[in-house]
Order: structure tokens, then C-alpha cells, then sequence
């Protein structure tokens, strides 16, 4: 009794053990992962040391397909075997996953990418497939510079190169290509019947009509529903013409036009010769129909080839072929081809492997073996067969045009939507529905393809999307941003912006996700963030971020942004950041009504405010001074730091040339313990907000809070100088205590391109007059348009432009995020103890432990 | 006799339980080490930094005055916290089972508060425990003023020092319901008999409850101790709530949060987590190899 009771727990023990080695395991993995996020870093040189992507002693290369069987895992070796030989030092690990036809492959790899744990790099059908799915997700890097420095385009059909581009960008080697439109016919069948091969769809109907005279109930043979699709596009192409079928796909054609409803009859008419089991089959049994003579024609791809071989038949002989009636001279093909992520973990390496998948050996290794032919167009011919030779000469010579069932001409989500109305259709349907449907997944994908459309001629022009990160998901901060966005639509038409704003914590959420995001490796192409130390801290200091001097060079920011600015967006001479908008925090709030009645000027030193405060207090009012939760106290802490020591001595307690132990700093805080004691005592539990309103409503004279107050005070519906009044903070005059939001560009952002448009825009006068009338802010450029902004804001645009700026604590501009917190914690204490002398070591260890004090 | 033979039964419940053990084991206990080596690294900042500093992380909090006062705010709030729910929960649970009318009615009306989340109780109770005086007084505060009670105004959870326990309140009442249920549990499964003997013994009725069916309830209480305990070592999202990120009412949740998200203290971070898990694991263990022993031995 008692033993069985023991084994499933010593079992559980033993696997518990086993499975906790593992646990380290996983962490190992995950603890190299980082190594790969920081591979971008080299991204930035790209374009200079591409030209010999020479092999790294002892690099790796790991390429990811869905090549695990038959000839296709047979010419995937013969081309890794060619490889090795070109760069004998870069080890190949094949990371082939079998199953479905590719599904599984693409479900493993869309994991892998959403890990961040990208292979260098990975099989896709060349085309929208690729395009739609890894292209806009901002997975890809663009080609171009392989296909130039290698001259690819002169040995690539001219047609092919729109097939495989987005926005004039080139997204993937081609390896091999097979041709859709191919006819196959039993010989014996046509002649016994008197019949020729068909070169137009009537032709071809007619003799379908003959064969079913003569007693063959279904001439044309025809498998599950994707051969039904494979047949649907053959026939729109034979029926359009090639023009009029790209234009289905670019988005520039008609799908309600009477050629597609002629076209969509002519479907019908074809499927009307076809096996009436055609669903329970697969493409292979559908081929098999016509080599057994039960039907005289096929349409499928050219790997049809390939299977006639395998099962021993003659070319001629046992089966013949031609393209689809009607569709000669054109060559409706699909690739397989190879693409390089950004941020490959192995970038070198990949590239290296990009070019042997490109080159004329890898190529003529690959193809033979596999039943295709090269993507080149100059491959041996004498290493292919009979038909492999009649594809290459028409591929080198015909007008190419892409395959819809194999992921060329249509992306993913398009493709199924056709997949859906012709599967309707053939589900008992009629022509108008499926015409309709066909519209309707068109238009539903009308944008995609009216991106693409212009791009041919706007080659140089940037496009896709970019991804912009921040907090700004309410109010005037949200509506600020979409003012901003619509003047950069308006500059950037082609270029997509996904505003990916995460809401909460006034930011803290935001940058969790972001430090998630960034640990992933999966970086957006901006984010928001203060100016100052929170961003060369953090991001700066782990290398996250590019230096945009060229930025401010190229656009004269430098002339309109103030000078004492400047070192405190950068570290060693590099500026890291844009800042859009500029808050100032050292304003005191005040009530005017509560200092006529009590007889009190606004004060302009902490003295005079002192015994202001002391006068209201002996007048009834216990808590002058309204404060909120905790970082309002650290809010008030750094403008009491700055009036106390003045902005030199302030600076230098933040650059590590001054002292915090100093008698100086003893008397700052011995000024803020006094202050302290004039403010209410439920501070901890009003938010800004509250603390704002108690001035308002006349339960305290004073409050100090950044000019964020403004906004809300204009909110309620308060009247500047009646309402509220301000000052700068007392003993801070002429000086600017600065906090700013900014935009930065990560180093190998997926769409630098993009990225560096989005950033102009928010430097620029337009970008800038858009956004801060509406947050309530002012712009950081000193030429903003006055005109827009409310009578506060323009006093602060002046002090912006004539005052000495300093940087604000509270607001990331003065310390990085570490010493911020040991800062906040020290105050935290120091608000339950009253206790200077520690308060005051305290600091000087943070500064120390985490600040520039070493 | 040879030992028995693993029956297909036995084999087809260790398939079918394999995948969710698998699945603990990573992400629970994987991460649990994981996290383990991370305390015992010296990473701040952005990018993750392993090097080795053994238990520096560990000694810095021990000597750190903010992780003192978590210590002291999660004493505060578990004495307070388990030691109310425990109290209201038995004092419910004997109420209703002396067969009152509407019995279902209150079990309901105890049990909803449990069914909303922290952050919604302490977003309500924020309000209510609002701790302004004066012409700004409401809340609770300004319904004692108003009814005469003076006495009861006071400042919640600004109070210095004592700050902690006003959070208790909340917690508290989310918690004594799902308390009362298990008690109520406990209560139905005493015999009858029991209760009548110890009358026919001429046991008064505080007598019984003392005597017989506290002691009975023994296990209940255990059981509830621990499910309480553990949520109040880890509790977090009411705090937030409540009162934001002070550092008067820290706990070590909060402080684990702020170090690792706001300073990129990640190794400091990680080792409040680990010290979390041991607290919880001091409470969890004993318990667990009593319940286990017990049942070996029945």
C-alpha cells in the first residue's frame, strides 16, 4: 500500500530534478539570446563592408525551410555543399521543418520571430507572401545592394524584379522557379480523338466538347480545391491578358469589370469538363487521371514533371505539354527564395549564403536536383532535362507574371479571402456572388495595394511603415500626437505610421513593455522618451541608440534650439535625441485671490516666500503650500535644490563636479525640510491634480508644479491672472528648468528609412506648431509660431529663448533612472523621518552608487 | 511478492498529467532559477549583465532602510490582515449556521466582495479612506464628522507609521467572506452529535463552541492561514491602488516593481522576488509536509 503511495512522488522528484537541469538550460538560451539584439550594432556599417561579405572565421549560418524530404531536401544539400566550399569557415545548420506543405515551417518561424529569435535566414515563396507577411511586419532587410554588387539584375528577367519589390525594394533571392500555367495532355488520348494541343481557351473548350461527344465524361482532370484555385488563375490569366491580370493584383485593375466576368465564365465553363470527385483528390491523383487515360488534361505546375518521371513515364511519349491555352509567351511563375531578417543574428554570414543562393553554381547545384529551373536566366543547360529546358528558354525570353495559388501576386490574408469565395463558389455558388466576393477581398485589400503602386516610380522616396512608440494615449497629448502624425502623412504619404502608445503609469508601463520589447530584440523604429539622462542611461549607455548629429546638421537645428540645451541631450558630443515639445517645471502656482486678501506679492526669493507662507499660516491657513503623492515632492525638491544653490552649483551636483556632502547642499535641504513644513498632510494621497485644485479652490496660496498645471487649470475652466497666477519658482528666475519629450532612432531600427522621416517631422517648425498647441506645451525650436499658443505658453517661449536652461530631476533630464530611484527612495524615507543629515548621505551615496560621484 | 507491474491505468495518467507537469516545471520552476541566477548577478540597466556577485544583492537589502520598512509593512499587514479574516470568518460563519432565515442570502452577500479584483477595491476604498481634513473632509471621514462621530475621523492611510494598517481594511473586507465560506464548510461537517453530547454533558453554549468545535475547526483555520498568508506576502495591486508608489507604504511587491521597471535594478529585483518565494515557501512547506504526512498515515 505504502509503496505505491511513494512512487509517484519519487518519480516526481526525479523528473522534478531532471527538468530543473533543463530549467538552467533555458536560461542559458535565454541569457545569449542578448548577444543577438545586439548584432543590429553592426547593421549600421552595413552598407560600407558588405562588398566581401568575407567569412568570419568560425561564424555560423542558420537557415530555416521546409525542404526535409524528396528532391527538394536532395538539391537543398547539393547547394549547401557548394557553400561550404565558398566559405569553408561559416558552419550551415540546416533548420528544416517538415510537414504541411510549409504550414508548419511558417507556424515555427512566426514563433521564432515573435521570440525574437530569428534564423539568419529563412525559406518564403518570393512575392506577397513574403512581402505581406514579413515585409510589413518590418522583418526584412531590403536586397538591392546584394543584387547590385553581385549584377543579379542583369541575369534576372526585367519582369520578375517588380514580382519580388515593395516600394522599389527588393526583398528576396529567388532560388528556383516553377512555372503555373503549364497544360499536360495525354498524347495517345488526342490522337486517338484527332485532336491537336489547344492554343486558346476555345480551342480548348472545343475539344473538351469533342472528348465528352466521344463518350469521356471529364476531360479535364482536377484535384482538391487549392488545384481549383491553381486552374482559377490560369484561366483569368488566359483570359485577361497579361496587363489586365497584374492589374487585378497592384490594385490598378477592375475586378467588377466584364472582361473578369467574361473571364470568371470562362472558369465556369472549364470547371464544367472537370472530374466530379476533384475534392477527394489530391494533385498527384488528378495527374495520375491523365496518364491512365481517364482524362486527357491537366493544368498543375511544372513539379508535375518531376512526379511523371518518378513514376517512370516519357516525355512525348506518355504525356505532353504546353502552357495553358491562351496564356503563351507568358510565364506565370512562383520561387522559392531566401530573405535576410533584420537584425540577423549572423548578418555576414547570411549574406554569404545569400549569395551562393543567387550565384550560377548554387543555383545550377540547387535546381537539377530539385525539378525547377535557376532563377537566372544563364543556368547550364546541360545539367536539365527536356522540359526543364523548354521552361528555361521561355523563362528567359516570356513575359513573367505571378502565381496567386503559390503566394506571388496576392498576400496571405488576400489569398484566403479568394480561397474562401471561389471555395463558396464551387460549394454550389453562382458567377455574380463569386464576382462580388472577388471585388470585395480586393477592395479589403485596396490599401495594401495602393501602397504598393506608386512606389516603381517613387524608387528613392521612403515608404513602409514605421512604428512609433510612446505614453500619449489621452488627452492633449494623445490629440497633440495626431496632429503631428497628420502633418507627417501629408509629407510621407507612402509611409504607414503604427502608433504602438501603450497607456498607464504616466509612462511606466510604456517603458516596461518597451524594456521587454528592447530585450527581445524587437525594437519599434522610434520611441518617446524624456531628453537628458532617462534616455543616455538607459538606452544610450546599452547601446541602443544612433547619435543623430547628422540630423540637426542636415536640418539647421542647431541655430533654432537653445545652446544650453544641447549638452544636456548628449553624451560625449553626440546628441541622442528631438526633443518636440518643452515643459518647464519650475513654476509656482499661485492663488491671486488668497494673496490680496492677505496682502502678499508674489515672492521672488524663498525668504520672501517663507514669510509669506508664515503670514498665511498665522492667518488661519494651516498648509499654504498644496503638494501631492511622492514624486510632486521630489518635483519640489529639485526647484528648491536649483533657487538654493543657483544653476552652476546645480548643474555641477549632476555632472559629478560637485559636491552633495557640501555645506551648500546642507542648507538647500535645510530650505526644502522648511518648506516641507507648510504643506498639507494628506500630500501623499492627492495626485497632481488634487494638489492643483486645492490652490484653485483657495485652500492654499501656493503649489509648485511644471507648466502641465496650465492645461488643466484652462480645463476647468479658469481665467489666467484671475483664476491662478504664476512665477517662476522663488530664486529661480532667468533660469528655465527644462523637461522635454523626445524621439530617438534605435540602432537597426527595422525601417531606418522611415524612422529618420518621423524624426524630421517632429524637428521640424510644422511638426512642432502642430503638436504643442494642442498638448499644451512649447516647441523646443525658439522660431515656433506665436500666434498659436495661449498667453502662458508664450511667456514661457520667451524665457525658453533668453533664459539659462537647466534640467529637471523629477523628469529624466538630470539622472539616469538608477540614481533617480535611489534619489526617490531617500526622499521617500526622508518624508517619514525629517531627518537632513541622512537625507543628505543618503544622496551623497546615491551619487555615488549610481550617479557620476565615483 | 514481485513488485506490481505499472497497469495501463497508471501509465495513461502519467501521459496525460506529463504536459501540465512539463509545463510548471518551465515556466514555474525554470523560471523560478532563472530568476535565482539573476539575483545573484550584477545587472542594472537595460541589457542583461550575468557577472557573478554571489550574495551582494542579498546583503544590500538586508541593510537597506526601505526593504526595513517593507519587512515591517508586510508584519503589519499579515498580523492585521490574516488575523481580521480569520476573526470576521468565524465570527459569519457561526451566525449563519445557527439556521437563520435568508442564510443564502448573506452567504452570497459576504462571498461578492471576493469576486472583484484588488485594484477595483482599492480604487473604491481610496475614495472612501480619503484622508483630506477640513473644508476638503469626505469619504468616510466626512460621514463620521457628519453623524457626530469626531473621534473616528482620522487619516487612513497617511497616518505615519501606522499608514499600513488602514490598507488592511480593504483587504480585509474583500477577504472575510471567503473566509466565512470555509469556515462554513468546516462547521457543516461537525456532527450533530457531537454538539448534543456535549450538551447532555451540560456544556453551555460558549462552552461548545470553545471546547468542541473551535478546536475541530483546527484544520479550517490552517488551511485559511495559508491561503491568506500567502496572499498578503505577495500582495501589491491593493497597495498601487490604494496609495500609489510610497515609500511609507512599501512592500517588498512594490518595491520589486519599482527597482526592476523604473531603476533597472534587475538583479535587486530579482532578489526580492527570491526572498518573496522563500517567505511564501516558510509558510507553505510546513504545512504542505503535515497534510502529506497525514494523509500517508490514514
Amino acid at each position: 500500500m505504502k509503496k505505491t503511495h511513494y512512487l509517484p512522488v519519487v518519480l516526481l522528484i526525479v523528473l522534478g530534478l531532471f527538468l530543473a537541469a533543463c530549467g538552467g538550460g533555458t536560461a542559458q538560451e535565454v541569457s545569449e539570446q542578448p548577444a543577438a539584439t545586439t548584432a543590429p550594432e553592426t547593421a549600421v556599417e552595413q552598407p560600407a563592408d558588405t562588398e566581401a561579405p568575407a567569412a568570419d572565421s568560425g561564424s555560423q549560418v542558420e537557415v530555416f525551410s521546409w525542404w526535409t524530404g524528396g528532391g527538394e531536401a536532395a538539391g537543398l544539400e547539393a547547394m549547401i555543399k557548394v557553400f561550404a566550399e565558398k566559405y569553408p569557415d561559416i558552419e550551415f545548420i540546416n533548420a528544416a521543418v517538415a510537414g504541411g506543405a510549409g504550414t508548419n515551417a511558417r507556424a515555427v518561424l512566426a514563433t521564432r520571430l515573435q521570440a525574437g529569435d530569428a534564423p539568419d535566414s529563412w525559406q518564403g515563396h518570393a512575392g506577397q507572401e513574403l512581402i505581406g507577411t514579413y515585409v510589413a511586419a518590418g522583418q526584412l532587410e531590403p536586397l538591392n545592394f546584394l543584387y547590385e554588387q553581385n549584377g543579379w539584375l542583369d541575369v534576372m528577367p526585367e519582369t520578375l524584379i517588380p514580382l519580388i519589390s515593395q516600394d522599389g525594394n527588393i526583398y528576396s533571392v529567388p532560388v528556383n522557379i516553377h512555372r503555373a500555367n503549364v497544360l499536360w495532355a495525354n498524347p495517345n488520348i488526342l490522337s486517338e480523338n484527332g485532336l491537336e494541343m489547344p492554343a486558346s481557351l476555345d480551342e480548348w473548350f472545343a475539344a473538351m466538347d469533342t472528348l465528352q461527344a466521344n463518350g469521356m465524361d471529364a476531360p479535364l482532370a482536377m484535384g482538391e480545391q487549392w488545384t481549383a484555385m491553381h486552374l482559377f488563375e490560369t484561366i483569368m490569366l488566359a483570359s485577361l491578358g497579361p496587363d489586365a491580370y497584374n492589374a487585378l493584383w497592384d490594385g490598378t485593375g477592375d475586378w467588377s469589370s466584364p472582361e473578369v466576368a467574361q473571364a470568371l465564365a470562362n472558369y465556369e465553363k472549364a470547371l464544367s469538363y472537370t472530374n466530379s470527385d476533384a475534392s477527394a483528390l489530391s494533385w498527384q491523383d488528378a495527374g495520375q487521371l491523365v496518364i491512365d487515360g481517364d482524362a486527357a488534361f491537366n493544368v498543375m505546375g511544372d513539379w508535375q514533371e518531376g512526379f511523371y518521371r518518378e513514376l517512370g513515364k516519357t516525355p512525348n511519349v506518355d504525356y505532353v505539354w504546353a502552357p495553358v491555352p491562351g496564356t503563351d509567351g507568358n510565364f506565370q511563375f512562383l520561387s522559392d527564395s531566401f530573405v535576410l531578417p533584420v537584425g540577423a543574428p549572423h548578418r555576414d554570414a547570411a549574406i554569404a549564403w545569400l549569395t551562393v543562393a543567387g550565384s550560377k553554381e548554387g543555383q545550377d547545384a540547387f535546381n537539377p536536383v530539385k525539378g525547377s529551373i535557376p532563377a537566372r536566366s544563364d543556368g547550364d543547360r546541360a545539367l536539365y532535362g527536356e522540359y526543364l529546358q523548354s521552361a528555361m528558354d521561355d523563362w528567359a525570353s516570356n513575359n513573367v507574371v505571378g502565381s496567386l495559388t503559390h503566394g506571388v501576386v496576392a498576400n496571405d490574408s488576400w489569398k484566403s479571402e479568394i480561397d474562401t469565395a471561389l471555395g463558396l463558389y464551387l460549394a454550389g455558388g453562382d458567377l455574380d456572388s463569386l464576382q462580388s466576393a472577388l471585388v470585395a477581398a480586393a477592395g479589403a485589400s485596396d490599401q495594401q495595394a495602393l501602397d504598393s503602386a506608386p512606389a516603381e516610380e517613387t524608387m528613392a522616396d521612403v515608404s513602409g511603415p514605421v512604428e512609433v512608440f510612446s505614453w500619449w494615449t489621452g488627452g492633449g497629448e494623445a490629440a497633440g500626437l495626431e496632429a503631428m502624425i497628420k502633418v507627417f502623412a501629408e509629407k510621407y504619404p507612402n509611409v504607414e505610421f503604427q502608433n504602438a502608445a501603450v497607456a498607464g503609469g504616466a509612462g511606466t508601463n510604456a517603458r516596461a513593455v518597451l524594456a521587454t520589447r528592447l530585450q527581445a530584440g524587437d525594437a519599434p523604429d522610434s520611441w518617446q522618451g524624456h531628453a537628458g539622462q532617462e534616455l543616455i542611461g538607459t538606452y544610450v549607455a546599452a547601446g541602443q541608440l544612433e547619435p543623430l548629429n547628422f540630423l540637426y546638421e542636415e536640418n539647421g537645428w542647431l541655430d533654432v534650439m537653445p545652446e544650453t540645451l544641447i549638452p544636456l541631450i548628449s553624451q560625449d558630443g553626440n546628441i541622442y535625441s528631438v526633443p518636440v515639445n518643452i515643459h518647464r517645471a519650475n513654476v509656482l502656482w499661485a492663488n491671486p485671490t488668497v494673496l490680496a486678501d492677505n496682502g502678499i506679492e508674489m515672492p521672488t526669493s524663498l525668504d520672501e516666500w517663507f514669510a509669506a507662507m508664515d503670514t498665511l499660516q498665522a492667518n488661519g491657513m494651516d498648509a499654504p503650500l498644496a503638494m501631492g503623492e511622492q514624486w510632486t515632492a521630489m518635483h519640489l525638491f529639485e526647484t528648491i535644490l536649483l533657487a538654493s544653490l543657483g544653476p552652476d552649483a546645480y548643474n555641477a551636483l549632476w555632472d559629478g563636479t560637485g559636491d552633495w556632502g557640501s555645506a551648500e547642499v546642507t542648507q538647500a535641504l535645510d530650505n526644502y525640510a522648511k518648506a516641507l513644513t507648510y504643506t498639507n498632510s494628506d500630500a501623499s494621497a492627492l495626485s497632481w491634480q488634487d494638489a492643483g485644485q486645492i490652490v484653485l479652490d483657495g485652500d492654499a496660496a501656493f503649489n509648485v508644479m511644471g507648466d502641465w498645471q496650465e492645461g488643466f487649470y484652462r480645463e476647468l475652466g479658469s481665467v489666467p491672472q484671475e483664476g491662478y497666477t504664476w512665477a517662476p519658482v522663488p530664486g529661480t528666475a532667468g533660469n528655465f528648468q527644462f523637461l522635454s519629450d523626445s524621439f530617438v532612432l534605435p540602432v537597426g531600427a527595422p525601417h531606418r528609412d522611415a524612422a529618420i522621416a518621423w524624426l524630421t517631422v517632429a524637428g521640424s517648425k510644422e511638426g512642432q506648431d502642430a503638436f504643442n498647441p494642442v498638448k499644451g506645451s512649447i516647441p523646443a525650436r525658439s522660431d515656433g509660431d506665436r500666434a498659436l499658443y495661449g498667453e502662458y505658453l508664450q511667456s514661457a517661449m520667451d524665457d525658453w529663448a533668453s533664459n539659462n536652461v537647466v534640467g529637471s530631476l523629477t523628469h529624466g533630464v538630470v539622472a539616469n533612472d538608477s540614481w533617480k530611484s535611489e534619489i526617490d527612495t531617500a526622499l521617500g524615507l526622508f518624508l517619514g523621518t525629517s531627518d537632513v543629515a541622512g537625507f543628505q548621505t543618503a544622496l551623497v551615496d546615491a551619487c555615488a552608487s549610481s550617479g557620476p560621484c565615483q | 511478492m514481485a513488485r506490481k507491474k505499472l497497469d495501463k491505468d497508471t501509465i495513461l495518467a502519467i501521459i496525460l498529467v506529463a504536459p501540465s507537469i512539463l509545463a510548471v516545471l518551465i515556466f514555474v520552476y525554470g523560471f523560478i532559477a532563472w530568476s535565482m541566477r539573476v539575483s545573484f548577478s550584477n545587472w542594472v540597466g537595460l541589457l542583461p549583465n550575468y557577472e557573478f556577485i554571489g550574495l551582494r544583492n542579498y546583503i544590500e537589502l538586508l541593510q537597506d532602510p526601505r526593504f526595513h520598512i517593507d519587512i515591517r509593512n508586510t508584519v503589519v499587514f499579515t498580523v492585521l490582515f490574516v488575523g481580521g479574516c480569520l476573526f470576521l470568518g468565524v465570527g459569519l460563519a457561526i451566525l449563519l449556521d445557527q439556521g437563520l432565515r435568508g442564510e443564502s442570502f448573506f452567504r452570497s452577500l459576504f462571498l461578492f466582495p471576493m469576486a472583484i479584483s484588488f485594484i477595483v477595491t482599492g480604487v473604491v476604498w481610496r475614495w472612501l479612506m480619503n484622508p483630506a481634513m477640513g473644508s476638503r473632509m469626505s469619504g468616510l471621514n466626512l460621514l463620521f464628522d457628519s453623524v457626530g462621530l469626531d473621534f473616528l475621523v482620522n487619516k487612513w492611510h497617511t497616518t505615519p507609521q501606522w499608514g499600513i494598517a488602514a490598507i488592511a481594511i480593504p483587504a480585509i473586507w474583500q477577504m472575510s467572506g471567503y473566509t466565512m465560506a470555509l469556515y462554513l464548510g468546516g462547521l457543516r461537517a461537525i456532527p450533530e452529535s457531537l454538539r448534543e453530547a456535549a450538551r447532555v454533558d451540560g456544556a453551555s453554549e460558549v462552552q461548545v463552541y470553545r471546547r468542541i468545535i473551535l478546536p475541530l475547526l483546527w484544520p479550517v483555520t490552517l488551511s485559511a492561514m495559508i491561503i491568506l498568508g500567502h496572499i498578503s506576502l505577495k500582495v501589491f495591486d491593493l497597495i498601487v491602488a490604494v496609495a500609489g508608489k510610497q515609500v511609507s507604504l512599501d512592500v517588498p511587491a512594490v518595491y520589486m516593481w519599482t527597482t526592476t521597471f523604473d531603476g533597472q535594478f534587475y538583479g535587486r529585483g530579482a532578489s526580492i522576488g527570491i526572498l518573496l518565494l522563500l517567505s511564501v515557501a516558510v509558510l507553505v512547506i510546513p504545512y504542505l509536509y503535515q497534510s502529506l504526512r497525514e494523509e500517508s498515515t490514514s
